[in-house]
This record gives structure tokens, sequence and C-alpha cells, in this order.
């Protein structure tokens, strides 16, 4: 019996505005922050206090449902969602129902089978809880997250592996980090992934009863969680079991799902319209003008690049995957003099290298655009070698500073002055007389490493271009 | 005439020329508290330090004469549902009964501006959920006029307050009849506000599609002065109105009949049941208005039957879901001796919570559950839709309606406590006004065996001005509102 | 409209919307409340007479629509202030029984 799976899958992405959904206390790292140091009566859901919208967290929703494809409805209401929990302060949470901001998305996400559709079912705003810590016999309280705003993003449950699961989120997230909605960071929980997953028998239509799973902190987890969940119930059915439906905890490290009974067990939330709030009628025409400030998304940008500068898919991926990466690639391209080809080279190997080695983000990073520019421009007119080129760049991306300045202090200049090379050679094979004699009897691969000695003794100055060619020419003539 | 005799421009006009000091005043109402409070039980707090310290402050602007406006040193208390910062804010419930908000509401903050004294927090039925003040978590509030008799609720202790000369004006909340029948039953002035009218940032919420504040004083005129110190919008109140506040008491000053005024009088609201004597005072108000140049009119508010159960279907959802940040979590009563954070929730629950008060929760529970959310809620606020069109209607073609402000004067204390539905039976005459967010106006108009019958005037929304008028120009020909109960001279 | 117009409410719904409204009734109350449903329950079906077809509910016609505030950063209230309400508090945090969530 071969089962197959049956995935939606619900985000949840804290929106970066300065202050909170309902009230205006900052928005902070709940992880850093100290405890409860950003709350007020209403977001610690003090009798009598009132929420008010925050406008910026609603264009910021709207942005995502028009990057989505989303119609956006110019009338949408919030609602209450009824439950208790410590974490939620009200005892109900400021969420979106019926007439939600927008609905009726798609994502296109790349498969082994091709292009597929995730259809987006919804997009709604709702304020995000308190945070909870546990130690001993007691749970502690921080409501410095409570009221921040939120944005929920639900998909029909059109995925059927873990990878297309990983595609789909890999996409959305990107997409959200592109928009400036939504910083990624998955460890910090600001954005937040959960799987609705349920299995049928291959070929069937119903759809069966489904599972959700929470806490799935980073991509890994998601598919790690998903797939075990796929073999999980699989094995409830072809062992004649009934699945039941509950909400499932992700064990990290035994890579097993686990029952979360605790929260509210009867999904009853008994949603009403929120009486403190009036409808969110929307203008056209400002929906319209977030829709022509967009910002040009991912894949977009991806076969521009491929075909603007020429680049490979790979690597128009790659330096698309981020938009300030991108947008600095761009730049540089702009302020170098040097083609797009070599600029990509530098961006996705050396730099990129960089980033990943020292677990920096471009945000971190303080080389100019115009200061790379410079630098590559310089090996490309040969100023200096192509080795001598990372030598500064690992400087200038560690420490700052100039690029001309760097190459003066460390003496990298690269010397084609043939003389000078010349009188290198002669030495290196005048101290080296039987490897030369090696290279004579038919060793042509000693000719790299009479080079590389070459290199060595003037610092890495010499021109290797012109290193061979008068290498060669010397060796020949000690043929005779 | 003793202090607490005056009328709020006769004390404002006294405080200004220095003839009484606020702190006098002051002093003369906190001394009747001191004396009359224990029989009457209007008060749960009583803030005498903290009056006395604002009324001193009162003096000195009086003195320097800065800022002074005509609410700068007279005292007030308020029902106990407003929070006000660092004192004890109970709405009567248990679970609230230690409980001081670190911010004021709105309307209290407001208040503090113009420098009047807050003397204390006045009881009600726990949460606003009853119409006797019987409901209340601690105590039941007598009626100044005979003290075997509800006061109404749930603004009961600010109806009693004001009745027995223990504050110079109250500022009640009104979700369901809260500020009229009760201002009815004893004889004073209260006014529903227009929903929105008055923030209801920092009160504390029953129905929050109902709730409103407003003010419970001696007079229409009195009334009018206190709306324009706390009406106004509030950006923390995204319920709240926009438009600009009127100066209400320039206009009642103008005033000088009720010519071109055409007041309606709803048939279904003179149906069997109401109490004859009530019926005979109604009808002669009628005449009084009349005789000052109002055309009364007979009209229709053909859903008028449907107005309760309508009512009390959105208040059971609404309460249930208000009442739920009561868990003993992060303030208030929290029982800690139980087995683990159920039994917090539980415990605190179960011995926070009156009876009736449990029985709403549970039943707006229910009426919110998957599978009955359209039967009850959704059909409710269906047919809400009907009631406001029914005033709409009405309001083409009247500037007011007259109606009585409940069938019966005040009943015996216990009389109908025992069966709930009883009790909500006779909000008939004053829920229909929530339903639509309209404001009403209740005006002392009869006695009855000693008891007091209230008249309540209708108005479309905003119309506060209109209201305060009929209730300004009815009390300038008629002395209802000048009697007082026995303890009034005590 | 929904034809569960005349629900017939007994202990155990009782005890059932008591847990999901965290409420704790002892015996008598469970026994008192269920009569008293019933007759207000059945006393609100009254509203099933009226024909609500293209009726919109209430809750769509506000007197304000859109109300919102720019995305400005306000001072918070002191921590110490918000704790001093708490029944139990400890290094600027929230104590309570620990919520316990099986593994």
């Amino acid at each position: 019996m071969k089962y197959e799976p049956v995935i939606g899958l619900e985000v949840h992405a804290e929106l970066l505005t300065k202050s909170k959904m309902f009230c205006g206390c900052q928005v902070v790292d709940s992880i850093t922050a100290k405890p409860n140091h950003y709350i007020c009566p209403v977001c610690t859901g003090q009798p009598g206090a009132l929420p008010v919208l925050n406008k910026k967290a609603v264009e910021l929703a709207i942005r995502v449902g028009l990057a989505l494809g989303c119609e956006i409805h110019t009338e949408s209401i919030f609602a209450r969602k009824n439950y208790f929990y410590p974490d939620l302060p009200k005892g109900y949470q400021i969420s979106q129902y019926d007439q939600p901001l927008a609905t009726d998305g798609n994502i296109q996400i790349e498969t082994e089978a091709g292009i597929k559709d995730v259809r987006i079912r919804r997009v709604h705003l709702e304020e995000d809880t308190g945070k909870l810590s546990h130690a001993d016999g007691n749970s502690f309280i921080d409501y410095n997250r409570s009221g921040v705003p939120l944005l929920e993003i639900v998909t029909e449950p059109d995925m059927r592996s873990s990878e297309e699961v990983k595609a789909y989120a890999t996409k959305l997230h990107a997409i959200l980090r592109y928009l400036g909605v939504n910083s990624g960071n998955m460890e910090k929980g600001v954005i937040r992934f959960e799987a609705n997953v349920s299995v049928r028998e291959a070929g069937s239509d119903q759809l069966n009863t489904r599972t959700e799973i929470k806490n799935l902190n980073s991509f890994r987890a998601l598919t790690q969680g998903t797939d075990y969940e796929i073999w999980r119930q699989s094995e409830i059915y072809a062992s004649g079991g009934m699945v039941e439906q509950e909400t499932l905890g992700f064990n990290e490290a035994t890579g097993k799902t686990y029952s979360q009974r605790g929260k509210e067990s009867a999904h009853d939330y008994r949603y009403f319209p929120e009486p403190d709030l009036p409808p969110l009628v929307l203008d056209r025409s400002w929906i319209d003008s977030i829709r022509e400030s967009l910002p040009e998304l991912p894949e977009t940008k991806t076969s521009r690049f491929i075909e603007q500068y020429e680049l490979k898919p790979q690597e128009a991926r790659l330096l698309t995957s981020e938009k300030a990466l991108a947008d600095y690639f761009e730049a540089v391209v702009a302020k170098s003099k040097s083609q797009a080809k070599p600029v990509s080279s530098w961006m996705a190997g050396e730099f990129m290298r960089y980033l990943n080695d020292s677990g920096k983000n471009m945000e971190d990073v303080t080389l100019s655009s115009e200061s790379f520019a410079r630098l590559i421009d310089m090996v490309t007119d040969k100023t200096i070698s192509g080795n001598a080129g990372k030598t500064v760049l690992a400087e200038l991306l560690k420490n700052g500073g100039d690029p001309a300045q760097i190459i003066k202090e460390k003496g990298l200049a690269q010397v084609s002055d043939e003389s000078f090379i010349q009188e290198a050679v002669m030495k290196v094979l005048n101290d080296n007389s039987s490897e030369v004699e090696k290279y004579l009897a038919g060793k042509e691969t000693l000719l790299q490493w009479f080079i590389g000695q070459v290199a060595r003794a003037t610092k890495g100055k010499a021109d290797p271009n012109v290193t061979k060619e008068l290498m060669i020419k010397a060796l020949e003539e000690r043929r005779n | 005439m003793d202090l607490h005799e005056l009328s709020l421009q006769q004390a404002q006009e006294l405080l200004r020329s220095r003839k009484i000091s606020s702190e006098e005043l002051t002093r003369a109402y906190l001394d009747r508290v001191q004396r009359l409070d224990p029989q009457i039980k209007s008060y749960v707090t009583v803030s005498g330090e903290l009056a006395l310290e604002q009324a001193r402050e009162a003096d000195q602007r009086i003195r320097t004469g800065e800022g002074s406006t005509p609410l700068t040193g007279i005292p007030y208390s308020a029902k106990d549902s407003l929070s006000t910062r660092g004192i004890n804010t109970t709405c009567s419930s248990k679970i609230l009964a230690n409980y001081k908000p670190f911010y004021d509401s709105t309307a209290i903050r407001k208040l503090k501006l113009t420098n009047s004294v807050l003397l204390g927090k006045n009881n009600m039925d726990e949460f606003g959920m009853g119409s006797s003040t019987e409901n209340s978590g601690f105590f039941t509030t007598r009626n100044p006029w005979n003290f075997d008799y509800v006061p109404g609720g749930s603004s009961g202790g600010s109806a009693a307050a004001v009745a027995a000369g223990l504050a110079a004006f109250s500022l009640g909340e009104d979700t369901g009849g809260s500020v009229r029948m009760p201002a009815g039953f004893c004889g004073v002035t209260g006014l529903k506000t227009t929903y929105g009218r008055v923030s209801r940032y920092g009160l504390i919420p029953l129905v929050s599609s109902f709730d409103t504040i407003g003010p419970m004083a001696r007079s229409a005129y009195d009334v009018s002065l206190v709306l324009e110190a706390i009406a106004g919008h509030d950006p923390k109140d995204s319920t709240s109105r926009i438009e600009p506040v009127q100066i209400y008491s320039e206009t009642l000053k103008k005033s000088e009949n009720l010519r071109g005024l055409r007041v309606g009088i709803p048939k279904e609201y003179f149906v069997e049941g109401l109490d004859s004597e009530v019926d005979a005072s109604l009808r002669t108000a009628i005449k009084q208005i009349e005789s000052l140049g109002a055309e009364a009119v007979e009209v229709s508010l053909p859903h008028t039957q449907y107005a309760i159960p309508v009512y009390y279907l959105i208040l059971f959802a609404e309460a249930s879901s208000n009442l739920a940040k009561y868990d003993g979590i992060r303030f208030g009563l929290s029982e800690r001796d139980g087995d683990g954070l159920l039994d917090v929730y539980l415990k605190t629950r179960e011995t926070g919570f009156g009876a009736e008060t449990k029985r709403r929760i549970m039943l707006g529970t229910f009426a919110l559950s998957a599978g009955y959310y359209d039967a009850y809620y959704l059909k409710a606020q269906k047919v809400r839709t009907l009631i406001r069109q029914d005033f709409q209607k009405a309001f083409e073609t009247c500037d007011a309606l007259i109606t009585p402000v409940a069938p019966t004067t005040a009943f015996r204390i216990g009389e109908k406590i025992t069966n709930p539905l009883d009790m909500y039976l006779s909000d008939v005459h004053v829920v229909a006004v929530n339903l639509a967010g309209i404001p009403a106006l209740s005006v002392p108009c009869g006695l009855s065996n000693g008891l007091p019958i209230g008249m309540q005037i209708m108005g479309p929304h905003l119309s506060e001005e209109t209201l305060l008028r009929i209730g300004h120009m009815y009390q300038s020909q008629t002395d209802w509102h000048m009697k007082h109960p026995s303890c009034w001279n005590d | 409209m929904s034809k569960k117009t005349k629900i017939q409410i007994d202990e155990k719904l009782v005890k059932e919307i008591a847990s999901l409204a965290r409420l704790a009734l002892s015996k008598d109350e469970t026994e008192l409340f269920v009569p008293q449903f019933n007759d207000i329950l059945n006393y609100v079906s009254i509203l099933n007479e009226v024909d609500t077809d293209n009726v919109p509910p209430a809750y769509l016609s506000s007197a304000n629509q859109s109300v919102t505030r720019e995305d400005l950063i306000e001072e918070s209230v002191p921590t110490d202030e918000f704790l001093s309400n708490a029944p139990q508090a400890k290094d600027d945090y929230v104590v309570i029984p620990r919520v316990h969530i099986e593994q």
C-alpha cells in the first residue's frame, strides 16, 4: 500500500515594525531584552485597556499579500480567538477569522518533477503571545513579545513531500526578507513554521485526519519532522489503526514527533468579531501605491541576472538568495570597470566563503561597493595578482581600510617588469639544477613548480603569465 | 442650606467667591459618607485622604484663578468599574477585591484635569451583571428612599450616592440600562451617552459593543456640565467618536422652550405589565413636555419584544470573552494552594466569581461554541440590525422618544434574585437603546408609595444636546428632581 | 437558520462548558444551572420567529472605520509597577506553577 503525504504549511512571521500591533510598546528581541520591560496596559491584558491598530503592520501585510499574488480585501475584520494559556494575557488573541486581509494567492516552487503551484489560502494579521520559560516546578512569563505584530500565511494542503515543503518554506522565507517585512531569523523564532500533515492512499482524493507539528525551528527540523510524521502515520494506517487529530512537537535530538497535551485540546476557539476594533476598510489607491513600490522579487531578479549579467542559473540564484547581497552585487558591477563575470566570481567565491566562515551577515559587511569594485578592477588590470587580491579582500573584510593602502603596506603590487622577473627566473633555475634536468628529461609538470618558486621568491609580485612565458623560454634555452 | 444640597452651579459660585473651600465641601461629603453609608452601602472604597489632597489642590487653583472649570473642587464618586490608578478598582467582585490599576481610565484622567475631587468608588452588580446591585460580590446597596428596596443596577451605588447626598455627581456606566434604571429607581438624573461619545479606555468591560460611561447627578444641567468634561475623542479607544463635543450647558442656558421639537411615544413601551402609577406619571410628564411647545406623536418600534433576548445573547458571548483575563496569573485574586496551573485557573475563578457571573460566562461560552454560533450569536446580531433600523425609522419623524425607564418602581431586595430570567425581563424598557448605541436620559417624573418613577428620553446618535434640553426644560417646570429621601436631611 | 433551537442542556454539557470556561462548578451549582440554562435558552429561541434572511449582522456597521495609529514607539510602563500586582513575581518575570507539555 503506497501512502501519499498531504501537507499544508502555516507560517507565522513577526512584522518588522517599530512598535507593537495594538500599542506603542517597542518591538524588541525578546531573547536579549530584559523581561517585562516593554509592556503597557494593552499588551499585558489589563482590565479596561483597548487595542489600536498599527498602520505599518497593515502596510507590510498588504505588501506580502500582493507579493504572493493574493486578492487584497478592501474590507476585513478582526476577531477574537478565545483560549486559556498563561502567555495569552487577555484570554483571547486578536486575530482575523471570517473576512481576513488577503486570500487566494500562490507560490511556485521547483521540484524534481518540474514547477508546481502551492496555493496560499489566506494571509491575515494577528498579535503574538508572551514567552514562557520553565525551571523546576515553575514557569516564568515575559510579556515583551506579547502584542508583537504577526502575519499568518496558510497554504492549501498542496505539498506532497518534505522536499516540496522545504522548497516552499525557503522561497517564502526569501520573499519575506526581500520585502523587508521579516528578518528571517528562525532560531530567534521571528519566523515560525507549522506543518499540517496527513497521508492517504496513493490515488485517493479524500482528506484524512491531519496532525499539526509545531516548534519546527529550522529548515532541517521542518523536513525531518515532516518526514517522521509521514512515516508515523503511514505505519499507523498500514497496521489498521486510526490517526488521531492532535498537536505535536518535534524533538530534534530523537528526530521524532511527540504529542503535546496542555494547549486547549478542544479546538473550539469560539471566534467572534472583535468589538473593540472597527472594520478595516482599505483605500484602493493605497493598495495600488504599495503595489507600485514592491521591490523586485527573487524569481524575477534571478531571471534578470541571468539575462542581464550573463550569469549561470546557479550563480544567479546564489547572488539573489538575499536581497542585500543582490543589491550589493549590482552596486559593485555598476561601479566596476570589469565585466559582471569576474565580479560574480569574486562575490560567489571569496566573498560568500568569508561570510559563511565568519558567520557574518550582509548587515555586518562594512566594505563599500566602491572599494570592492576598485579591488576587483586592480586584479582585472593586473595591478595585483589574483592571489594578492584574495589577501587584500580578506584584510578589507576583517579590518576595513583602503585597498590601495593595504597593497602598498603589504607590498603586494604585481610586477610585470620583464627584467625583474627574468632575474628571479634565472635565480630559480640556477638554484635548482637537478629539477631543471628532470624537466628537460620530460617531467613537464615541474613547470608549475618553477613558476611557484618564482612567485615565492618575489613574494607573489611576479605576474604569473609573464613568469610562465619567460620560464618556458629560459628552460628551452637550457636544453641546448 | 447644607453643603451637600448645593447644585454644581451653586457650589462653583461659592467656591469661586471663596465663601466656601473645596476642602470644606469635601469634608462635608466625607462626613455624610461616614455617618450614612454604613446603612446605604453605596461605597466600596472611600479614598478620603486622597480626596482631601485633591481638594486642597483645587483650592489652590481657585485661589490663583488658573484653569478653573465648573467642576473644579467638586466632590464626586465613580462606579467601581472605572480604573483609578492606585485606588482599588474591584467591579464589586471578589476576584478584583484588592486590584489597584497602574493607570487611570480616560474619563477619570479628564476629571483629574478639572481638579474635581474623587471621594471613592461605588458599589455595583459584579462586573455590571445585574439590575439591582444584589449581585455585588460584597454587599447590596440600599435604595435611599426605602432601605428595604433595591437601588436598581448595575450602577446602584452611584445612584444611591447621588440620591442620598453622598456625592455631588457620580460617573456611572450603562450597558443595558445600568445608569438609567438606578437613576429612575433613586430619583436622580442619569445619562446613557451615545456609544463612543465618552472613551471606554480604562473602563473594565462587560459588553464591549454596548458599554458606555455616563454622568449621574441631580439635574440635567449638572449632568451637562459633567458630560462636557468627560466626552470627546480618545486615540486610545478605537470605538470613540471623532465628532466634536458641544458645550451642552450653554445650550441649556439659552433654551426657552421646546417649540419645534417632536417627541415620539413608542406604543410597545406602554403595554400590559406597566404599573398603572408609572403609566399615569409618564402621561402627565408627556403633557408637561407638550405644554413646553413640543409635539407628541405615537410611533412604533416593532421589534421591541426581541430586544431582551438579543441583548442577553450578545452580553453572554462578549462577557464570557472579556472575563477570561481573570485567571489569577497577573493580577487580582489568585488561589495558589491547588495542584498545578489548571487549579490556579479553576479555583481562582470558582472562588472569585459570583453565581450570576458564572452563569453568564457559561451561557456565553455555549452561545459562541462551534455549532451554536449561527443559531445564537449571529442570529442575535442580525435581529439587532432590525432593532437599530426601528429606531432609525422612528427618528426620521421624531427628535426624541419618551418611555418609562422601568415597568415598575424599585422592587424589594430579594424579590427577583432567585430567578435570573425574571431579573432579565425587568430590563425591557432599557436594553434596546444599548443595542442601537443611541443616547438616553433618565429624569425623575413622579413618586409612587414613596419610591421614585423615572422617565426615559431617547434620541438619535450624538443627540445628547436635545435630550438634555428636554430634560432641563422639563425640570424647569417640575420639581420631582428636587425631592429627596428623608436621609437627605440626616 | 439552524434547527438546533430546542436545545436540551444536561449535566454532561454543563460540565463540558464549565471546563472550556475554566470554571470548577460544585455539584449543587451544576444541578442548579441545568434548569436555569434550559429556561434561558428556551426563552431566547423566540428569535427564531424573526426573518433575518438578507439582514446583515450589526457588527459590520460601525460608526468608525479603519482606525489606526502611526508606528511610533511610546514609553512602556515600569516593570516594577506592572509586577506589583502579580500574585507571584521573580527577577522581572511573572511566576506561575509549571506549564506541563508531555514529551
